[in-house]
């Protein structure tokens, strides 16, 4: 006795072995391809959210250098610059900045304020013959994770004070 | 068996394509938040270039009357950490009062195509 199984067979519902592995590699691949998408908007994320923090941290170190080395220089003091230090003083009044290879420490009567991480830091200045008009101090502050880094340079007058 | 079968197609393809418009959705807003934070940095960088210019003007005063939308370069910023991000610089002066001048700085950026930021302060020339 012969059964036919072919024609009861073709009415059943399912999936054969090959539909099956098809389905599976395209939903496996769906899914990785999502997993490694969301991976990188979520570094991206990361990423930007770093951006963000190094330019808040960078204009907060401008505005308080400015203004430590305004209060001292900006209607007198003396003040001597180094190769990676500023020092100012006008009376009983000090204010010291200097890069120790990784971060800024800025010293100011005996209050010390340390920014960083620094990856470079320089002092210029505009002159008038031999006259100091304005110091300039640039620096770099940077992030190792995600290779970021972002220049900032604060700027006050020494037009009355003496120094060099 | 076909509508199954077709049914199933049917989920499958409005599965992926709600996951393209999902991915569209997230790429255009990261795009935005990095187009935004680019704006950030060249405000920033206008700001602290404004903020030179000033101090240099200041040190070294020698206008006595209003003057409109003068240039000048910003400060450069393009270094081996950094890229510059600023165009042209433009001051201009009005007179406030005996030796008191006002001092509206504005910076372009790079493409000049906007204002990335703009200042305004007193001098007082003594």
């Amino acid at each position: 006795m012969r059964i036919r199984l072919s024609s009861s067979r073709s009415n059943e519902s399912g999936f054969t072995l090959a539909e099956m592995a098809v389905g599976l590699a395209v939903a496996m691949l769906v899914l990785v391809s999502t997993m490694i998408f969301l991976s990188n908007s979520v570094r991206i994320i990361h990423k930007l959210n770093t951006v963000r923090d190094i330019r808040d941290q960078g204009l907060m170190a401008v505005e308080t250098i400015e203004r430590e080395f305004r209060k001292v220089l900006e209607y007198g003091g003396t003040f001597q610059i180094g190769s990676d230090m500023l020092k100012a003083s006008f009376g009983t009044r000090n204010v010291e900045i200097a890069y120790d290879g990784e971060n800024i420490v800025l010293t100011s009567d005996e209050q010390e304020t340390v920014f960083g991480k620094c990856a470079d830091f320089d002092i210029t200045t505009l002159v008038d013959g031999s006259k100091v008009r304005v110091i300039v101090i640039e620096f770099v502050l940077e992030d190792e994770v995600y290779d970021i880094s972002r220049s900032f340079k604060a700027a006050f007058s020494a037009v009355n004070a003496t120094g060099s | 068996m076909f509508s199954q079968r077709g049914s199933i197609l049917l989920d499958t393809v409005l599965f992926l394509a709600l996951l393209s418009v999902l991915s569209m959705a997230l790429i255009g807003q990261l795009v935005f938040m990095t187009k935004v934070s680019a704006q950030e940095d060249a405000r920033v960088q206008g700001l602290m270039a404004a903020r030179i210019q000033l101090e240099n003007m200041r040190t070294n005063w020698t206008h006595t009357s209003a003057t409109e939308d003068e240039e000048f370069t910003p400060v450069s910023f393009e270094s081996e950490f950094d890229t510059h991000r600023l165009g042209k610089g433009y001051y201009s002066i009005t007179v406030n009062g005996p030796n008191l001048y006002q001092v509206e700085i504005r910076i372009r950026d790079k493409a000049d195509t906007r204002d990335v930021c703009r200042t305004l302060s007193q001098v007082w020339d003594k």
